[in-house]
């Protein structure tokens, strides 16, 4: 008997994983520059000790700003603080112009759902690492990765091809926040999240 | 080497066992569903500045107040403004998806004109000129009397101002007649007015300060009046004493909130008032003043002692001691006595509304502080003398061509009604209305009228409230092209069929117009939207002040309202003894014959208008059934051998419907709740219009009521 058929059989088995595990994703997934560097650290260490809040800050009637506008990093940032190539690039190119920075977003959701952080921060008493893991503690803001089909960034989908996440907070899909829903006994119908 | 096609099918077919082992399918799967919804055709929300605009809801004359989150200028969220002056602080599950409703996959763009009539007419677009020829060639047919019949217009929702620019239009139109439609004015208060004389003023309810309401089937929160008003003084009687007690062949949702339900058996209404009239005389409980004030006490004296309450609990399903109980609750002090109104099931027939209204004079409610008070009238200079005829009285087989205005007024009646007061052919049938409804389908001809938030309309008096009261609904979305506004429509028709032109040619200049008439009476005062400013309507130094006010979501309220003077007061009016059912024994239905009762929330029942996010939430909250359901008790369906959910064939004389039954405990055994409505999915293309389902099959009496009609029950 010839092993030919079994062992083509098999090879084509291994091209295709190898292809779906490791071609798949790189080819997937585009990388995108952020418009300047970011570090959240100096920020929210030590040496400033910021909370999140005071930059991504909710507005008179409970909703939340987001981004924040670069009227907000004006408060500190009119004049050069420092150096750096990121400092003069911040106020030559948006603070003095005032032009806001088109940032991108990691957690960007669809339009159809409805995230209101007012609800979860502020009554359900979520920390903002929960959801966005330590990315207000980092020296460098990750690799901005979007996706070439759907158009959102990996962090929705999570850095594991598979879906399967390999920290608590990566991901942002929906079966995320039906799991977390679920485990808060918050069993809401569709309408409260799809307006 | 060679690769033959066997050892390259041999690979392929590894290939694609290992791609189901990899990420590839499903993830593709995944995003690709996500693409689908970001195609640039989808329509998506406007990202840009959010703003709030104060407006009202204008789907069904409680007027509420609403506060429109927008982006980028598209309205995103209704919210009922909780400090709105006239407590409207809430919106109702139609309400809240207002601003859907202009997207709604019935909306009429263009006019339409149907070919034929019956279910085989198809619906053609034509262009709005041809239908202004056809329509003022039949109205100079008319006027040169080679036509017989006459002209008519159906105002959905009577005394505003666009109803003024209706009566004008009507007065220069030979033999033109203004129609009321059932339902349109509030049955007690309208009863009252026919059975005294308010002289100029109008009669209303002060709720504020009552202690009893008895209310015979108005739906207090749901639908009558405004319900978010109603709502907000049932939640506080533990502070304000409030006792309602409602008296209903349905536990209703306000049955379940009342201090007593009384489940009267659907029919004797008029039995149960006329016996606690009996309690309220024989126990010596009414106002000695009353027995010489009513011109025809003793009659009603002589009529209610046939009433007494152990025989009447027989008939009505309502012991003696409840109706002994109610009778002194009601005349203990200030009380309000409702004769309701389904907005499906029409209106009870007069002489039942004079027996239940008729306890309001009896127990000397009418002129008291938190009984019957009254209110003046909105300013207007409004000349026309035409005057306001209810449908159910107007000739059968009269009218030859018919306006209907297509406003949305919260009631619906059965079309059979509308159907027998046209020409035997069938008449001409002109709509003017935002949707393709149950409504079209006896139409000739579909004016597309604008959407709910597209155009400026007018907030009036709420019925039953103790003041007059002016306000706008504000614009949020602009009008497609192609609608047309309804007055402006009539101005085109009376100018080509060489009528005079109406002096107001627009919906917007009728509006001015009551904003000027209530400027020039320098009554009341207008409260601002924006700080609940208050200013004095005299203190203004121009109209513009008072439009401007009202422009941007202001309210304008009359001063205090008027003790009730009275020139005639009678219990009974033109009704006699005679009129009444004297009580028998309970009469046995046929075998297998039930009550055919039609039932229907405020505007859901109006046109199949439902949003169809809201379509959805009805059908998973089961909160509201819509249409094509019957409710029955549970015995009903044991003794006709059904089973919840079964598919079941309801026939009247009118015909045979099929619909699904619902369990509930609710309804009393022997009726069929038959619920009235869209049905729960209607999307439909606008090729034909959805048949009027179950309200079709409600048999319209001789006196236009058709609150229950004999029907059968089978298994489909």
């Amino acid at each position: 008997m010839s092993l030919k058929g079994p062992i083509l059989f098999l090879c084509g088995v291994l091209a295709s994983l190898a292809i779906g595990w490791f071609a798949f994703p790189a080819a997937l997934y585009r990388t995108e520059p952020q418009p300047m560097p970011f570090n959240h650290a100096i920020h929210t260490g030590e040496q400033n000790g910021m909370t999140c809040d005071m930059c991504h800050e909710f507005t008179e009637n409970g909703s939340f700003k987001g981004i924040p506008a670069v009227t907000k990093c004006a408060d500190c940032h009119s004049a050069p603080i420092g150096s750096t190539e990121s400092e003069k690039v911040l106020v030559e190119q948006y603070v003095t112009p005032q032009k806001e920075i088109p940032w991108k977003v990691y957690s960007r959701q669809p339009d159809n759902a409805h995230f209101p952080h007012a609800v979860h921060v502020k009554k359900a008493e979520i920390t903002c690492d929960v959801c966005h893991g330590p990315h207000g503690s980092g020296s460098s803001l990750p690799e901005y990765q979007v996706n070439r089909i759907s158009g959102y960034s990996r962090d929705i989908w999570g850095k594991n091809i598979s879906g399967i996440p390999s920290q608590p907070w990566e991901g942002m899909k929906m079966d995320r926040c039906v799991r977390c829903h679920a485990e808060r006994r918050r069993d809401d119908s569709c309408i409260d999240c799809h307006k | 080497m060679k690769i033959t096609r066997r050892e390259l099918l041999t690979f392929a077919g590894g290939s694609l066992l290992g791609a189901l082992f990899t990420p590839i399918p499903w993830k593709l799967l995944d995003d690709s569903s996500i693409w689908t919804q970001n195609w640039s055709l989808i329509p998506g929300l406007p990202r840009g500045p959010e703003t709030f605009t104060a407006t009202r809801c204008a789907l069904c004359p409680a007027g509420c107040a609403v506060r429109a989150r927008r982006i980028d200028g598209q309205p995103v969220t209704l919210a009922g403004i909780p400090t709105d002056p006239f407590k409207n602080g809430a919106l109702c599950p139609m309400g809240i998806a207002g601003h859907h409703l202009a997207f709604h996959p019935l909306r009429l763009r263009q006019p339409f004109a149907f070919t034929g009539k019956g279910p085989d007419a198809t619906l053609v677009p034509v262009g709005l000129d041809e239908i202004v020829s056809e329509v003022a060639r039949t109205i100079q047919d008319l006027s040169a009397a080679s036509m017989p019949g006459s002209i008519a217009i159906l105002d959905q929702r009577p005394g505003r101002a666009v109803s003024g620019m209706y009566r004008e239009f009507m007065g220069m139109c030979p033999q033109g007649t203004y129609i009321v439609p059932p339902g349109a004015e509030e049955p007690t208060l309208a009863t009252l007015q026919r059975l005294c004389d308010f002289n100029e003023a109008l009669p209303c309810f002060d709720l504020e300060n009552t202690g009893v309401i008895l209310s015979f089937g108005s739906d207090l929160l749901d639908g009558w009046s405004s319900p978010s008003h109603t709502a907000g003084l049932i939640r506080n009687r533990n502070q304000n004493g409030l006792n309602l007690i409602q008296a209903e062949g349905v536990k209703s949702r306000t049955a379940h909130q009342a201090n007593t339900w009384l489940p009267v058996i659907p029919g004797t209404e008029a039995a149960l008032a006329l016996s606690i009239g009996h309690v309220i005389i024989r126990d010596g409980l009414h106002p000695r003043e009353i027995e010489k004030g009513l011109s025809d006490f003793q009659t009603y004296k002589n009529l209610v002692a046939g009433f007494p309450p152990d025989a009447t609990a027989a008939v009505t399903g309502i012991a003696a001691q409840a109706i002994t109980t109610t009778a002194h609750a009601i005349a203990s002090g200030p009380s309000v006595v409702i004769a309701g109104c389904n907005p499906a099931g029409g209106p009870f027939d007069h002489a039942t509304e004079t027996a239940i209204a008729g306890l309001n004079l009896l127990v000397g409610n009418v002129g008291r502080k938190g009984g019957i008070t009254l209110r003046a009238r909105t300013p207007s200079a409004e000349a026309s003398t035409v005057p306001a005829v209810a449908l159910a009285n107007v000739p059968d087989h009269s009218i030859r061509l018919l306006f209907v205005d297509g406003a949305e007024s919260g009631n619906i009646f059965p079309a059979s009604l509308l159907r027998r007061k046209l020409t035997p052919d069938g008449g001409t049938v002109v709509l003017m209305s935002p949707y393709l409804s149950p409504r079209s389908a006896g139409a000739d001809y579909l004016i597309p009228s604008p959407a709910a938030y597209e155009s400026m309309e007018e907030i009036s008096t709420r019925s039953g409230a103790s003041r007059s009261s002016f306000a706008l609904s504000l614009p949020l979305l602009s009008q497609p092209e192609g609608t047309v506004d309804p007055v402006a429509f009539l101005a085109k028709v009376a100018e080509q069929a060489g009528l005079p032109v109406p002096g107001l040619t627009s919906s917007e200049a009728c509006l001015k117009q009551r904003a000027h008439d209530i400027w020039a009476s320098k009554r009341g005062s207008l409260t601002a939207a924006a700080d609940s400013a208050v200013t004095p309507v005299q203190g203004m130094s121009g109209e513009e002040d008072l439009w401007k006010g009202l422009s941007e979501g202001g309210c304008w309220i009359d001063g205090e309202e008027q003790r009730a003077s009275t020139t005639r007061r009678s219990i009974l009016g033109s009704i006699t003894p005679g009129h009444f059912q004297p009580l028998t024994a309970p009469v046995k239905p046929a075998p297998g014959t039930l009550k055919l009762m039609a039932f229907g929330w405020r505007n859901a029942t109006m046109t199949a208008s439902v949003a169809p996010v809201l379509s959805k939430i009805f059908q998973e909250s089961h909160l509201r059934s819509l249409g094509g359901k019957v409710h029955l008790n549970p015995s009903t369906i044991a003794a006709h051998a059904l089973v919840d959910g079964a598919r079941v064939s309801i026939s009247t004389q009118s015909g045979t419907v099929t619909a699904d039954v619902v369990a509930d405990p609710a309804i009393i055994p022997g009726v069929i709740h038959a619920i009235v409505g869209p049905s729960p999915n209607n999307a439909a293309p606008t090729d034909q219009p959805e048949a009027e389902g179950l309200l079709g099959l409600c048999v319209v009496g001789a006196d236009g009521t058709w609150r229950i009609t004999e029907a059968t029950i089978a298994r489909a």
